[in-house]
């Protein structure tokens, strides 16, 4: 607090220091982005005093309402965290939205193709436009769902797509999520958040409303009932009390007002699936799972899982119920086959994608293998199935030893390595430790696909919170933002 | 060769248990070369059937028993026609298909000393091409000589480089050592499982017990023609005496039957089957 406690906010953010990054806010010092410009204003005119009243504020009703994610380190005890929610705003002008919007829409719509096709024609490799052994050799590829046909070939109904900026402030796609992309729970909150804290502000400003996902959301699963079902009944699916995201799935069962259930409230018989209720067994059509293919269903899947519900996969396969998202998701997670969306747009779509991926090098490709392995220290190695920001080498920052292990995980399994070049992510001024820094952001927006696809306008906005640090997911102490789409 | 099959399982269970779920693979196979002609599934309880076709064509059953109870007796009874010499046509196959059969699967690693017997048992054509057919049959043979067959050494668990490390084992073993040394040479190969018809006077070494006359074989399959089916534990191919219920990767996909239950109770199962001229 010393450095600012004497100034007003407008020479804190006056003497912000830019760096050599695309600053979301300004597009020079003190040179305020136009969509920034109400902001600067009215952020200048707090005393650095009352501002920092408020984040205490915003920062007290995120511990009171029990908003927590938990860390997994080294020893596999999580440590539950708040999440860190910083009061600046990220800003998106609706035309560059409108981009985005068009552009995920699209990315989705292939995603969704290229899933019923890999499960039943396997048309994309048959013209070999993606190896093989990139798609049977996923490890979330899975042969139970050969021939099995989901509800208006729709397998993922929400995803989570992670962008971010470059240096001349293209949104480019980090990487998809199609398995349960956590998070969206807190871009609600952030939004209640900023709603308290600075109401006027907010209600001049004319930013898009978001407080309407979880009903976009229940209506999505609805609309994929089976049997066109009038009046579904929808439940969510959750591990347990003990998963680092429980708080978001009780956050959006209440908010949907549909019932949390775990593996063991359910039961299979004659081919469809129930929930004990006191007055009996009643018929579920929609699954809404926030657990994981492997422990779904202990006949079809891991036996050793006491998570799921026996037989499931069964009932699923019969047509009686629908799981969002569909099983065998998750080999579009893997950050080798990301690579292919732009081509798998083409194929599917015949269009040009509208967002384009980070370029991308694969260890399976021999051209590509040699790269990586003679670049190391200018590249980002990422392992093809871990997330989070695990399993990741940042060339630059890695020491020699760090370097040489990945090269020698590379060499013995290229097809599990991706390498990227280090991408200087965009930053946003961030309040902590009593000042404001640039941190670098993300965008994760979500898109949900039913009948129709539908976007919330923006997503939850991840800042790095570390000085320095480009890993800006919550797992790995990172914060978050609300994220303002303007109407005009 | 008409042939009869009568499959049986008993599960007993010490305590009663709830929430019983059963997958069964029992119906043998109807393909160009074999055919099905009669199948009935008995449950004891009696039980609703629901059905579905899995990846690899296999006829699967599927029973819940939700309510308590501490016994589940699952009878198949078949009947069948098979031809004396086999070869299923299919010159292409599905890119699933080429890749599954091609790479390791759970119980078919492919380490270092499988390899080397796949190498070294090979044969070439006249113009330095790998002959297929002549490959698969001299890697039945090295099998077949290569293993013992001896039961109780090796068990449901047992992967392919243990049993070739063994020198020992059954059926599966012998099939999963077959399929490891093939496909550790580029040539496609997937698990057969399925019965053996034995006459009661003829009964050779490494023929199962009469009361539990299940079997596990390969297919091999040759380059735009299709499916030669060998028996590497009795180094023939398929013949009519052969009845085939389901194929896969391996063992993995094709247990006759899986199950899973709540509750503590230990299971205890008995299987008999008989297969009748």
């Amino acid at each position: 607090m010393s450095d600012v406690a004497n100034q007003s906010l407008k020479s804190v953010l006056d003497q912000y220091d830019l760096g050599r990054f695309f600053d979301e806010m300004f597009s020079a010092s003190s040179q305020p982005r136009p969509h920034y410009q109400t902001l600067y204003g009215q952020l200048g005119d707090l005393t650095p005093q009352s501002f920092d009243e408020r984040r205490r504020a915003a920062d007290a009703s995120f511990l009171y309402q029990g908003i927590t994610f938990t860390v997994y380190g080294d020893n596999d005890d999580g440590i539950e965290r708040i999440f860190p929610f910083d009061l600046i705003p990220r800003i998106i002008p609706q035309r560059e939205w409108a981009t985005i919007e068009k552009g995920l829409t699209q990315r989705v719509n292939a995603l969704n193709q290229f899933l019923w096709d890999i499960y039943h024609e396997q048309r994309i490799i048959r013209e070999k436009r993606i190896p093989a052994e990139l798609v049977f050799g996923a490890k979330h590829y899975r042969r139970e769902m050969i021939g099995l046909d989901v509800p208006q070939r729709v397998y993922a109904h929400i995803v989570g797509t992670d962008l971010i900026r470059d240096d001349a402030g293209n949104y480019l796609v980090l990487e998809d999520n199609l398995r349960s992309p956590s998070g969206v729970s807190y871009m609600l909150e952030n939004r209640q958040a900023m709603k308290r804290t600075f109401a006027r502000m907010f209600a001049r400003y004319g930013v898009r409303a978001i407080d309407h996902y979880p009903q976009e959301l229940l209506n999505t699963l609805r609309s994929v009932a089976p049997h066109h079902e009038a009046d579904p009944t929808v439940v969510l699916l959750t591990p347990g009390i003990y998963n680092s995201a429980y708080f978001e799935h009780s956050f959006l069962a209440r908010q949907m007002g549909i019932e949390i259930v775990e593996g063991r409230d359910l039961v299979v018989h004659d081919n469809k699936v129930f929930t004990r209720t006191v007055r009996g067994l009643k018929q579920v059509d929609v699954i809404y799972r926030r657990i994981d293919d492997e422990f779904i269903d202990p006949l079809g899947f891991r036996p050793d899982s006491a998570l799921g519900v026996a037989g499931l996969l069964n009932a699923y396969r019969a047509g009686n119920v629908t799981l969002a998202n569909a099983i065998g998701t998750g080999v579009s997670d893997d950050k080798a086959v990301y690579a292919y969306v732009p081509d798998m747009i083409r194929f599917y779509l015949n269009e040009e994608p509208i967002l384009s991926n980070v370029q991308t090098y694969l260890g399976l490709r021999d051209d590509d293998r040699t790269y990586m392995l003679e670049h190391l220290d200018q590249l980002v190695v990422k392992s093809v199935n871990e997330s989070g920001g695990y399993g990741m080498l940042i060339g630059p920052h890695a020491t020699r030893a760090e370097r040489d292990s990945f090269r020698e995980m590379i060499i013995a399994n290229p097809r599990n390595f991706i390498a990227q070049p280090v991408i200087s992510l965009s930053r946003h001024p961030t309040y902590f430790d009593g000042e404001i820094h640039g941190c670098h952001v993300d965008l994760r927006p979500y898109i949900l696909c039913g009948e129709k696809i539908t976007l919330v306008p923006g997503g939850l906005t991840r800042v790095a919170l570390k000085r320095g640090s480009l890993v800006v997911n919550s797992s790995q102490g990172g914060g978050s933002k609300d994220t303002w789409v303007l109407q005009e | 060769m008409r042939l009869q099959i009568e499959h049986t399982t008993q599960f007993e269970y010490d305590m009663p248990i709830t929430e019983a779920y059963t997958e069964v693979r029992m119906r043998p196979l109807n393909d160009d070369m074999q055919r099905c002609h009669t199948f009935e599934m008995v449950t004891d309880p009696d039980l609703n059937e629901s059905r579905y076709t899995d990846r690899f064509g296999n006829d699967v059953r599927f029973f819940d028993l939700i309510s308590p109870h501490q016994s589940l007796i699952l009878t198949s009874i078949s009947e069948v026609y098979t031809v004396s010499r086999y070869f299923l046509p299919q010159a292409e196959l599905s890119p699933l298909d080429l890749h599954d059969y091609r790479v390791p699967s759970p119980y078919v690693p492919l380490g270092p000393a499988v390899q080397a017997f796949g190498q070294a048992h090979t044969v070439m054509t006249a113009d330095g091409a790998l002959d297929v057919r002549a490959t698969a049959l001299s890697l039945m043979t090295a099998t077949y000589r290569a293993l013992k067959y001896q039961s109780g050494v090796t068990d449901v668990s047992t992967k392919a480089d243990q049993a070739l490390a063994l020198g020992a084992g059954v059926c599966q073993d012998f099939a999963h050592v077959m399929l490891a040394a093939c496909r550790s040479v580029g040539i496609l190969a997937r698990y057969v499982s399925g019965y053996l018809y034995v006459a009661v006077n003829n009964r050779q070494p490494n023929d199962p017990d009469p009361d539990l006359a299940t079997h596990a074989w390969v297919d091999v399959h040759l380059p735009g023609q299709g499916w030669i089916s060998l028996d590497p534990t009795h180094n023939c191919e398929q013949s009519e005496r052969h009845v085939r219920l389901a194929i896969g990767r391996d063992y993995t996909d094709v247990p006759p039957t899986r199950g899973v239950y709540k509750g503590s109770a230990k299971e205890k199962m008995k299987v008999r089957v008989r297969v009748f001229n």
